[in-house]
């Protein structure tokens, strides 16, 4: 019970940076929360067949990234699927930043969303939350595709500036 | 922006070219490259996470039908940037200009007026409006209803309505050739006009096209499957193909008055008459093949009335189902002819398979066990969680049971909602006997029956799309 306790307190420990590993891979925030629930119920099993897990946060991003590669095996649609070797470059780059603590930026992002117009806000909700493709977004609000574009990447870039600016300032 | 800017954002957008995805592959070489793309994937992942957590508040400020105002972005700006980087905030005010010309769009206007009640929203591009402050519809607006919301639709040169039910989004498209809407979800009830033959109103669902001349009907789009109600009339209803093309390479089919029909994936399309037994409100008969599995042993015999293990052994027999996705029901008459005598467990089950196939299937097996180690009961058990829940039930041989599974997912939630019943007699109890969340695990896979220790006769073993 005691070990169920200390690897569930890692696993959420851990559980942004493992969803960020893969909503950056699958990009789309409904099959990412999806693999990254799978990655829990494996990690379940796992324990419940007595394996040893050296170094979870690792084992975690290795289940994830073969979910990833079935759920890519699926879409039969995908014109260029992108090899492995790739997949596991960003895995290294994961790894390398295991030690990493998002922890006062997380903070920082929320205080600066905000802050964002309600419009610009629509346009993060109809990125992010709801998977809208650029090209999609485009057409709904009746633009080109660069216009959205540019707008998203400033928004970001805005966002970006404001945590720096927030974390340097709460900074002791 | 740089080049590997564009390509971070059309890796995002999944439209990278294969030697664009070998030179993504190539600049994560660097390690300080490799540092970036993670401080991207954390920016990405927390205004996700944020924006996810923040939904009530921001649904509030989408309420008033905020409109876009300079004053937002300069609040948003102010206090971000030293005055030395006065320039880059000029930069990106001109770059949000771009939204201002969003509002000056011209849409085609729809000849349609709206009437509400309860909570309605109307999606225009990326603005949430109030219903009674719109006066005209327009090509794109997107209307939501939630639950205890309404909102009919009026064309005011002719007696077509569209009254959208609650919890449903309904979209207006440009229709060149006639009327065109998207029921992205939920139940439209419409009573549509008469429309000239080469300009028919088209609703589109995740699943179906449903063409009008004039008519009265229910389209319903459920989660996994598209139901058409008629009263009145006829609609051709064409099945969308997988891949996503629309045309003449789905399905297509013409409902007529007093006929329902489903679009689902694995479901044959087919009109059937609306009964009382058969309607859009009760399961959609799912094809069970009986003949699709040989057992080697010959010990089951199979025919269209029933399914019958002959010797007292403890078995199991497949039959194939269509894959589907959805709300589904499994029921099964069954009767132990004979069991092991003793104080051994014997007893009956009916397996449900879901997931992609051996050996990674869950099974979740609804069964009658007597002597078992909690005694005589009826049991849920799910082959993934391990869980199992039991009520008490006594089983006599040469008694007829009516079985029945009902399993409800919610891949969003990754959970399948699990109930059964057991009763004996005409009269099917209104509660179930039992229920159990188990994980959930795909698709149907296939069904099947397992004798336990005992000789059973099956009959009438029948699945339905519920949703």
């Amino acid at each position: 019970m005691d070990t169920i306790k200390q690897v569930s307190t890692d696993f959420l420990a851990k559980r942004q940076h493992l969803m960020a590993f893969i909503y950056w891979l699958v990009r789309d925030p409904h099959t990412a929360e999806d693999i990254f629930q799978e990655v829990w119920i494996k990690l379940l099993e796992a324990l419940e067949s007595g394996a040893a897990i050296e170094d979870q946060a690792k084992w975690c991003r290795g289940v994830a990234k073969n979910l990833i590669l079935h759920h890519w095996r699926d879409q039969r649609d995908a014109k260029v699927l992108p090899d492995s070797e790739l997949i596991e470059k960003v895995e290294i780059a994961f790894g390398e930043a295991d030690d990493t603590d998002w922890t006062d930026r997380r903070e920082a992002l929320s205080q600066c969303l905000e802050q964002v117009p309600g419009k610009l806000r629509n346009l993060l909700s109809l990125k992010y939350e709801l998977g809208h493709s650029i090209d999609g977004i485009a057409r709904e609000a009746n633009q080109s595709s660069a216009s959205v574009i540019k707008a998203l990447l400033r928004v970001r870039q805005a966002l970006r500036q404001c945590i720096e600016r927030r974390v340097k300032i709460s900074a002791p | 922006m740089t080049n590997h800017d564009d390509l971070l954002l059309r890796w995002r957008e999944g439209t990278l070219r294969e030697e664009e995805l070998r030179a993504l592959s190539a600049w994560l070489d660097d390690p300080a490259n490799r540092a970036r793309l993670v401080e991207d994937a954390f920016l990405d992942e927390a205004i996700l996470d944020a924006l996810k957590t923040g939904r009530a508040m921001n649904g509030a400020a989408r309420d008033e039908g905020r409109r876009f105002k300079v004053s937002n972005i300069v609040e948003l700006f102010h206090g971000y940037f030293s005055w030395g980087k006065v320039a880059a905030g000029l930069a990106l005010l001109l770059g949000m200009g771009i939204f201002g010309s969003w509002l000056a769009g011209k849409p085609e206007r729809i000849l349609a007026t709206i009437s509400t009640s309860g909570k309605v929203v109307i999606q225009r591009g990326m603005e949430f409006l109030e219903p009674a402050k719109v006066v005209d519809l327009q090509a794109g607006d997107l209307i939501k209803t939630a639950v205890g919301g309404n909102a009919t639709l009026s064309y005011p040169e002719e007696s077509t309505t569209l009254e959208l039910k609650e919890d449903s989004e309904l979209k207006l498209m440009t229709g060149k050739k006639g009327k065109r809407l998207e029921l992205i979800r939920g139940k439209v009830e419409a009573r549509v006009a008469k429309q000239p033959i080469d300009r028919p109103m088209v609703l589109d669902t995740p699943q179906a096209e449903a063409t009008v001349v004039g008519t009265r009907f229910v389209l319903d789009a459920r989660r996994t499957s598209t139901w058409l109600e008629m009263a009145e009339g006829a609609v051709d209803l064409a099945r969308i193909p997988e891949a996503g093309t629309r045309g003449n390479g789905g399905q297509k089919i013409k409902v007529v008055a007093g006929q329902y029909a489903v679009v689902a994936r694995g479901l044959e399309l087919l009109a059937r008459p609306i009964t009382r037994e058969a309607n859009p409100g009760n399961p959609a008969p799912v094809k069970v093949d009986l003949f699709s599995f040989f057992d080697e042993g010959a010990t089951w015999l199979v025919s269209e009335e029933e399914i019958r293990q002959t010797k007292i052994a403890s078995t199991l027999r497949p039959f194939k189902t269509p894959h589907l996705d959805g709300h589904l029901v499994f029921q099964t008459d069954v009767q132990v002819n004979e069991s092991k005598a003793g104080n051994e467990e014997w007893g009956f089950a009916l397996q449900v398979r879901f997931g992609q196939g051996w050996p990674s299937n869950q099974v979740i097996r609804i069964r009658g066990i007597q002597n078992g180690p909690n005694g005589n009961g009826f049991q849920i058990v799910d082959s993934i969680s391990k869980r199992s829940n039991v009520a008490p039930f006594f089983c006599e041989q040469g008694r007829v049971y009516h079985v029945k599974l009902d399993a409800n997912p919610e891949p969003g939630k990754r959970v399948t909602h699990l109930s059964g019943k057991i009763w004996e007699g005409e009269r099917e109890p209104v509660n179930w006997s039992i229920e159990m969340d188990a994980p959930f695990a795909g698709p149907l896979y296939d069904v099947a029956l397992e004798t336990i220790r005992s000789a059973c006769t099956f009959t009438q073993l029948k699945s339905g799309l519920i949703e």
